[in-house]
């Protein structure tokens, strides 16, 4: 017999509460899994790292000693100077794909924020490939693979709040007699402060936390707070040394990272309207030219390293793709094959870690009323921690038994979705947080559980989120580096570790196949964010 | 005063005005309404410099102004929802345009004291604009652009989106300070009571384009 049996109002209380206690606790002890990863792969091996430092005396040493206090300089004058490179190019572009529409707008706004998708290591390896001669190494080429790296970063965190200043606004203060500079001045900056400010922070803790572009272009003279800590710890075994510098680096980040989460939320809580793009500018054409010659400016380097892939100048080989397949890198301790597949196998089995682990912490902090704080906290962690440290804490931790784990292969691809969990997370909690109650409701009223529900509305409203974590995390672990040279062995290798190393070696046969291994990458990055 | 002489205007290649002409005499408020989608507040923007005209000449006191950039045409906007400035307080907001000239704080506060008297709110010098109901948001608005006596007064639907109490009594409110002020004004809205009520001669536009034949009525 079908139909509804007839219930009264208490019985359909009683039932939904009974099915909202299973589902949450369901869901509860679904959360213990991402939790758990956390705890052991993460918060274990920092807490360690941190410990670990032999005796107060060494600690104090180093904390005073030149070495620190000198990386620690040069460190923080370099990233000020890619901020400051970084905004000065960025801005512009910023404002002209904010304010205007071009034909070609999208495709514009994509080389833009290209370069961050990309390992940094490809970034640093494409802005090599354009500097002739010895000069392929320095404070210059850092400085420039950190703006092209992070014009992204100014792009969107500026340029979505620039999106959303009303033309009307400038209208209204011109029309009050304010010249465009004025008006520039005392409306767009205003209201721009939070997120510049924001932007800023950030650009500066990612190129304060440098690793891949300064080994790749940094050459022995300059060396990062990131590039010491493996330096002291790898290969001058000074651990006392290198677990300050950590220390030293997590509290600096965390400060940044903190300053920029309340900048842009004061920005976000003062959010005005929706700026409809300019139609009108008596220098329009100058405009659409500049950001065409921007983008040109992007696009060099990545177009300079497929010809570098084919030898030097003025002769053409295809000598580095060959070496790739036919066995004559192993002299160099490298094998592409092997890379590409170690590569690929770690982007699958990060996606697979990651991506659900992402979902349930998202539903956790979408639904749950209390520890969302905490869970927050736990989840932002990674993103303050470098990959370098990452890996430092998990082979000084994992050495032991019955956790004797540092050379076993599956280390890696769940280091990499340690380091991927906030990102996806984070694009699955914006889009769990953008499904409207009523649907909710609406599906409830239809006779759906709350497990339904969840399953039907939630995850099925968020699919292309999904997608696009995925899409995030297997970039990421494609381009990990910091955290895979501590923890890679010789049939482990991933591309970017074989990248570093074959860069590291002389011939031309060598680096142009380096050029060709950095492309291999972009192809890589480009499928799968595509797919994604 | 004001010519507007044959001109047409396109958006991403769509035609919003073709061959219109409009005349405000000194003193006189013109109204223009037409439904949506029409070109009124097409019209007021490209008056006031922030959209180019393709064809036709638009004349003020017997020069052409289109090369003029807008914050050299002194011709006063207010703009649909008021657009006031959220990041500065109502006095800071009502003296932007002082300021920007060049006048002194103490001169640009008595002037804003004022003005605000003169808009009925006195004493809301220091009120965050965000917190402002609507029919305050447009007396703050109105009072931005009259502080500065432009040579043109634009009010694009300065009324739109206000209950039926607050409409009425801002609208009486906007007869007597426009008569008072003297300021020749071109006035956009659907509403063809309003239009009648606050101009002393009306312009209707119609759908496609604008129509150039202005039914002149007077109601004041």
């Amino acid at each position: 017999m079908g139909g509804f049996s007839p219930v009264t109002s208490k019985m359909v209380l009683s039932q939904n509460e009974n099915d909202s206690r299973s589902f949450n606790s369901r869901a509860a002890a679904l959360l213990t899994v991402p939790v758990g990863l956390l705890a052991i792969f993460y918060v274990l091996p920092t807490l360690n790292l941190v410990t670990s430092v032999t005796s107060l005396g060494s600690l104090l040493e180093h904390l005073t000693s030149a070495t620190t206090w000198n990386v620690l300089w040069f460190t923080t004058w370099q990233a000020t100077l890619s901020t400051i490179l970084t905004f000065a190019l960025g801005l512009p572009v910023t404002w002209a794909l904010s304010v205007f529409r071009f034909r070609w707008h999208a495709a514009a706004q994509a080389v833009m924020v290209a370069p961050f998708v990309m390992p940094s290591v490809v970034v640093a390896t494409a802005v090599r490939s354009v500097i002739p001669g010895d000069d392929d190494t320095g404070l210059l080429p850092i400085l420039i693979a950190h703006c092209i790296f992070n014009i992204a970063v100014v792009v969107r965190v500026v340029g979505s709040r620039w999106n959303l200043i009303p033309r009307d606004l400038t209208h209204a203060a011109m029309s009050l007699g304010s010249r465009p500079l004025k008006t520039f001045s005392s409306v767009t900056a205003p209201l721009l402060r939070g997120s510049i400010a924001a932007a800023a922070a950030l650009v500066f803790a990612f190129t304060f936390m440098s690793y891949g572009v300064v080994a790749i272009l940094g050459g022995p003279s300059y060396r990062t707070v990131e590039v010491e800590i493996f330096t002291q710890a790898v290969t001058f075994g000074d651990v006392d040394e290198a677990v300050v510098l950590s220390v030293l680096q997590i509290i600096i980040v965390g400060i940044l990272f903190a300053f920029a989460k309340g900048e842009s939320s004061m920005a976000g809580r003062s959010a005005i309207g929706n700026g409809s793009p300019l139609r009108f500018h008596p220098h329009r054409q100058l405009i659409a030219s500049f950001v065409a010659i921007s983008c040109a400016l992007m696009c060099a380097p990545f177009i300079v390293l497929v010809r570098r892939s084919f030898g030097r100048q003025g002769e053409f080989s295809l000598g580095g793709w060959r070496a790739l397949w036919d066995g004559s890198l192993s002299t160099v301790g490298v094998e592409v094959p092997r890379a590409l597949l170690n590569t690929a196998i770690f982007a699958v089995v990060c996606v697979a870690i990651a991506v659900p682990c992402a979902v349930v912490l998202a539903t956790a902090r979408d639904r749950m009323v209390r520890g969302t704080r905490h869970l927050e906290l736990l989840t932002a962690g990674p993103v303050v921690t470098s990959g370098v440290i990452l890996g430092f804490g998990a082979i000084i931790t994992f050495d032991t038994s019955p956790i004797n784990w540092r050379s076993s292969t599956w280390l890696i691809p769940v280091m990499h979705a340690v380091v991927a969990l906030p990102l996806a997370t984070r694009i699955i909690t914006q889009a769990l947080q953008s499904v409207s109650q009523g649907q909710r409701d609406a599906a409830a009223t239809l006779g759906a559980s709350p497990f339904r529900t969840w399953w039907t509305i939630d995850i099925g409203c968020s699919r292309r989120a999904l997608r696009a974590s995925a899409g995030v995390s297997a970039a990421l672990s494609i381009g990990e580096f910091g955290a895979t040279m501590f923890l890679s062995r010789q049939d482990t290798q991933t591309l970017p570790v074989v990248l570093a190393q074959l860069l590291g070696r002389p011939g031309d046969v060598v680096q142009a196949a380096g050029f060709a291994v950095s492309l291999i990458m972009v192809v890589f990055v480009a499928v799968v964010v595509s797919r994604a | 005063m004001l010519e507007v002489q044959n001109i047409s205007v396109s958006i991403d290649g769509k035609p919003i005005l073709e061959t219109f002409s409009l005349t405000v005499n000194a003193g006189e408020v013109v109204a223009v309404t037409g439904p949506s989608g029409c070109g009124k507040s097409t019209l007021l923007r490209v008056i006031a410099g922030f959209q180019r005209v393709e064809r036709g000449v638009i004349w003020f006191d017997g020069h052409d102004v289109r090369a003029l950039a807008p914050h050299r045409r002194q011709f006063g906007m207010v703009f649909q929802d008021g657009q006031l400035f959220p990041h500065l307080n109502v006095e800071k907001n009502v003296s932007y345009g002082l300021r920007a000239a060049g006048v002194d704080t103490r001169t640009a506060r008595e002037q804003v004291e004022h003005m605000l008297s003169f808009v009925g709110l006195g004493g809301y010098q220091g009120r965050d604009v965000t917190t402002l109901s609507g029919g305050e948001a447009r007396r703050v608005a109105l009072a931005r652009t009259l502080i500065l006596r432009p040579r043109l007064l634009l009010l694009d639907e300065p009324l739109t989106g206000l209950d039926a109490a607050l409409h009425d009594q801002l609208q009486d409110d906007l007869v007597t300070m426009l008569s008072g002020m003297n300021i020749p004004t071109l006035l956009v809205t659907h509403d063809p009571r309003e239009a009648s009520t606050i101009a002393h001669r009306t312009v209707s536009l119609s759908l496609p384009y604008g129509d150039s034949h202005g039914r002149g009525t007077s109601s004041r």
